[in-house]
């Protein structure tokens, strides 16, 4: 992995919350930032521009699953993984935040292991789409030089 | 008295005729009894006749000849009605004004006959005044005492139609109480539920701050912690976990219990399963020094049903088997096929379990003695979730155990086990006790143009509990048996407008099948008509009541 920090977002009402995933990924180096609510997370999106989304479901307002869906249905949020945390276990659960757009899913109690290899594997995927689109980038200013040239 | 003796005869015997064949319904006893009393002073000549009935230690009078005033309740001390009453047998006194203060004034003799029931129980009177000097024939007094059965019979039966009223009414109100109840249970298993689901959420919250951030302060990411400080973040971490285990449990119960967990069925390797299993047991063993074996070999196959339950029974058993299991001892798990069934069994070599206990091992939250569960924890719902989930596969869990030797803990499953529809719930059984009956009971249609004999007809059937729809005259009786159609219909051959017959042909056309019974006086000569007519049957006139409960009875067997 590249040695730039990592800025994850952590959105849920319940500020304990926070605490926990903020000590489980302490020695991870991670730039955490906590938002309380849905439409907090949405405000703070654009100035944030986080790597990975940490997202409670059952919120008061705008519950996770509308938040992902807005995420998800934005052209400059959609690539940023989301990961859905929740007390709820059922599969029908599950489906729900999958249908929602979320690209990965954690059970309350967080178990630390399993929270550190999922924010992992999020970030490696949100780090070769950065790559790509870097390279999309470059591509388009060598045509862009070779055209003017 | 100028008539002739042939006359007098005639019309008594007349008189006579027509009270006898008095016709009643429940509901208009006093018309009856008033008839008689009115026909008794005609036939015997008195000035004034009662019918009194006997309420505890006072009587009433039910019927008079004469007008007299609303009815109340008299004392029966020292009376006339009393003294019948006591001997039960006919009274008569030449003259009541030898008997001081008794009696109403202006009368001169009193004939009293006591009203028998046919079970023999004296139950009131009929008492007959004179304003001159009187004497009675005998045979005006067996006169007057066929009558007083007469009334004597009206009464009972009045009074055993009204208890049998009451026995319908409580009955029916019973019903519509067990029948709020059930709602009301369900709604609360329903609550119930939704409690649990809700509790279990907002439980898991601050156990996640527990757990989490008592994983963090052991991970030292604050900081290195004295012994002391580990060893007591050590216990918020293991009693954190323990809840979240009692909670999961919980909601897994509550789920079997309601009947709201599906069972999710796949092939699944008993071998794979029992090493899986048994490898989340491999650290806690290692450290009580506890060999664990695994003898599933691979020609056991597999079996249909729900892992992840499965695992959950075998997970209960190991976790229980560890438990009580000492420094040094053995748990095998082992598989074997018989028949149609597998057999899968966990044997340990620890404490063991009394005969006695077993049946306790299978009650939630009840833990063998409070000692043993402050010594070993666990949340008393192990054992049964392992039962509930192996009857969900149509499985049985068998002990063997001896006290200090150790315990084998079997369940045995079906090899091939079908998806079943929808998953035995005790509550399920148990709500379903009571049910209407009235839905079921065959429904019977009567034509009969006459009211009285329709209502009469109708309350005996609804008695004897079938449902009952009635019609008045042709057009309607053809119209409910297409609306209803009926499992019988009664039709009286008389009826306005289209007749019996006309009726039964045209019901014929839209139910062939239905029989239809003839209420006639003209059988056996038409017979023929009746059967071309299409009718299965026909009763006479004047029916018996049984005649139609026989006559369904038999015509809804033969279909």
């Amino acid at each position: 992995m590249d040695s730039k920090q990592h800025s994850i977002l952590v959105v849920d009402d319940e500020e304990r919350i926070f605490d926990v995933i903020e000590g489980l990924l302490m020695r991870e180096g991670y730039q955490l930032t906590y938002a309380p609510s849905g439409q907090e997370a949405l405000q703070k999106l654009d100035a944030l521009q986080p790597d990975v989304i940490l997202l409670d479901v059952m919120m008061p307002g705008m519950d996770g699953i509308e938040t992902c869906q807005q995420i998800k249905n934005n052209p400059n949020w959609k690539h940023i993984p989301i990961i859905i945390v929740t007390a709820l276990t059922s599969k029908e659960d599950l489906a729900r935040s999958l249908n929602a757009g979320a690209d990965d899913f954690i059970s309350k109690p967080i178990n630390s292991l399993e929270l550190r290899a999922r924010v992992r594997s999020m970030l490696r995927i949100k780090i070769q789409y950065d790559a790509l689109a870097a390279t999309l980038r470059l591509r388009t200013l060598n045509l862009f030089d070779a055209f003017l040239s | 008295m100028t008539d002739t003796p042939d006359l007098k005869c005639y019309q008594e015997a007349q008189l006579l005729k027509v009270l006898t064949s008095l016709s009643y319904r429940q509901d208009n006893l006093s018309t009856y009894l008033t008839n008689i009393v009115c026909g008794l002073s005609q036939l015997i000549k008195t000035d004034w006749s009662v019918v009194t009935l006997r309420q505890q230690g006072q009587y009433r009078i039910l019927a008079s000849s004469i007008e007299i005033k609303p009815e109340k309740n008299y004392n029966l001390h020292d009376t006339f009605t009393n003294d019948v009453l006591t001997r039960g047998a006919t009274l008569f006194i030449e003259d009541i004004s030898a008997v001081a203060a008794r009696g109403p004034e202006g009368y001169f003799a009193y004939l009293g006959i006591p009203l028998r029931t046919p079970i023999g129980e004296v139950i009131g009177t009929i008492c007959s005044f004179f304003r001159q000097p009187h004497t009675v024939m005998p045979e005006e007094i067996q006169l007057a005492e066929v009558l007083a059965e007469q009334a004597a019979v009206a009464i009972d039966n009045y009074q055993l139609y009204q208890r049998q009223r009451q026995a319908k009414t409580q009955y029916r109100q019973m019903s519509e109480q067990l029948e709020q109840t059930n709602t009301d249970l369900k709604n609360a298993l329903q609550l119930k539920d939704n409690f649990l689901a809700n509790m279990s959420h907002e439980l898991r919250t601050p156990l996640t701050a527990i757990i989490g951030l008592a994983e963090v302060l052991q991970d030292k990411v604050y900081g290195p912690l004295t012994p002391k400080q580990n060893k007591s973040v050590e216990t918020i971490e293991q009693s954190g976990q323990h809840l979240l285990a009692m909670i999961n449990d919980l909601l897994d119960l509550s789920k079997l219990e309601s009947g709201n967990l599906a069972l999710q069925l796949n092939a699944v390797s008993l071998e794979s399963l029992a090493a899986s299993s048994l490898a989340s047991f491999q650290r806690q063993a290692q450290a009580k020094h506890i060999t664990l074996l695994n003898q599933v070999s691979a020609d056991v196959g597999e079996l249909i049903g729900d892992e992840i339950r499965l695992r959950q029974i075998l997970l209960n058993l190991l976790s229980n088997a560890i438990k009580f299991t000492p420094e040094g001892g053995e748990i095998t798990v082992s598989a074997q096929t018989t028949g149609t069934a597998i057999e899968l069994s966990v044997t340990d070599t620890g404490i063991g379990i009394a005969t006695d206990d077993f049946s306790k091992l299978f009650q939630p939250f009840v833990q063998l003695d409070s000692a043993r569960s402050r010594h070993y924890g666990g949340t008393g719902l192990g054992l049964v979730l392992v039962q509930r989930i192996a009857a969900l596969h149509s499985g049985t869990v068998h002990i063997e155990s001896q006290v200090g030797q150790g315990s084998r803990f079997t369940v045995t499953l079906p090899s091939n086990l079908e998806p079943q529809a929808k998953s035995p719930s005790m509550e399920n059984t148990a709500l379903e006790l009571y049910q209407p009956q009235e839905s079921l009971a065959p429904l019977i249609l009567l034509a009969e143009d006459r009211e009285p004999i329709l209502l009469l007809l109708s309350d005996y059937l609804e008695e004897a509990g079938y449902r009952v729809e009635t019609a008045k005259d042709g057009p309607e009786v053809i119209e409910l048996a297409k609306t209803y159609r009926p499992d019988l219909i009664f039709m009286d051959i008389r009826l306005p407008q289209i007749d019996g017959l006309e009726a039964t042909r045209q019901i014929k056309l839209h139910l062939p099948h239905t029989p239809i019974i003839a209420l006639t006086s003209l059988l056996p000569e038409n017979e023929a008509e009746f059967r071309a007519a299409g009718f299965s049957d026909a009763l006479v006139k004047p029916l018996k009541m049984e005649q139609l409960t026989q006559m369904i009875t038999k015509h809804l067997k033969l279909r």
